[in-house]
């Protein structure tokens, strides 16, 4: 059995909120929105994002090339010993930084 | 394939005689719910318009079982509690320039109507209008979990397996808050009722 003051309830409810009409020009508003939002494909970031994706992943690169790289002979000394390989007739090889310090090392010592 | 299918198989073809035909069968409903929910047509308007943006832009995929109403009412009560929850922490403000009811008296503003002399039945207007103050102020002290499913119920007038799906909750669920809901609403307008 539905209380008399439920059905009063409902009575009010739907008395403060009547059905209304949208404006008139909704649909031209709606429309003016659809046009101006172009369908972008889920897979196309914003030009921003892709800038700074790429930046990062320069940067990244850049990091990882340099930490591999001095991972496998971190110092210079390393570098230096690898240059370090005399020539048939005894000399540092003068082409490379590494031979040319040995060269000229040597021929300070006298 | 169902008829709902048909009509958002035509939206993600961007068929725009089948947008507007699905668009005019919905908007009433949507924009009222969503002015039930946030008593402004302003607000109403631009949840309206979101609803049927994302349902342009995004068109979902619906089982044959899914209505396309239960998806648009799903979504519109989801951005009607979003925006309450969000405007719950701003100060609230009054315009002297927004119009007070807009179903009562299109355009008025509470300045004018204030000003207004020439009112029919002045004492029984004036109940009326306090009567449904009182409803409406009623309705948005609920707590949002208690709000959406009275509203559903007893303005929209669903049933509640209907609700249970549009508001992700189980029917049992569902009758405990509107039965909730309808206990307190009759707590605050007891001198009504």
């Amino acid at each position: 059995m539905v209380d008399r003051s439920d059905e009063k309830l409902d009575r009010f409810l739907r008395e403060a909120f009547p059905i209304v009409d949208v404006s008139p020009d909704f649909t031209l508003r709606l429309w003016r929105r659809l046009v101006k939002q172009p369908i972008r494909p889920g897979w196309l970031v914003p030009f921003p994002m892709a800038g700074l994706a790429a930046a990062m992943g320069v940067f990244a690169g850049i990091f990882l090339w340099g930490h591999w790289n001095f991972g496998q002979d971190p110092t210079i000394v390393a570098v230096l010993r690898q240059q370090e390989r005399l020539d048939l007739f005894g000399n540092a090889p003068f082409d490379t930084l590494a031979g040319a310090y040995l060269t000229l090392s040597r021929e300070a010592k006298g | 394939m169902s008829e709902d299918q048909n009509l958002l198989a035509g939206v993600a073809d961007r068929d725009p005689e089948v947008f507007r035909t699905l668009m005019e069968g919905y908007v009433g409903g949507v924009f009222n719910l969503a002015y039930r929910f946030l008593g402004t047509r302003a607000d109403a308007e631009d949840i309206a318009q979101d609803v049927f943006l994302r349902l342009y832009q995004h068109p979902p995929s619906l089982d044959i079982q899914t209505k396309l109403f239960t998806w648009l009412y799903r979504v519109t009560v989801n951005r009607c509690l979003d925006l309450l929850r969000q405007k719950s922490r701003r100060p609230a403000s009054i315009s002297l320039d927004a119009p007070v009811d807009p179903a009562e008296m299109e355009g008025q503003t509470l300045a004018e109507r204030i000003e207004d002399p020439a009112q029919r039945n002045p004492r029984e207007r004036v109940a009326q209008m306090d009567r449904m103050a009182a409803v409406r102020k009623g309705i948005e002290l609920l707590p949002l979990e208690l709000r959406a499913p009275l509203i559903l119920a007893a303005i929209e007038e669903l049933p509640h397996e209907e609700i249970a799906r549009i508001l992700s909750l189980s029917p049992k669920a569902v009758e405990r808050r509107i039965a909730r809901a309808r206990q307190l609403l009759k707590q605050r307008l007891s001198s009504y009722l």
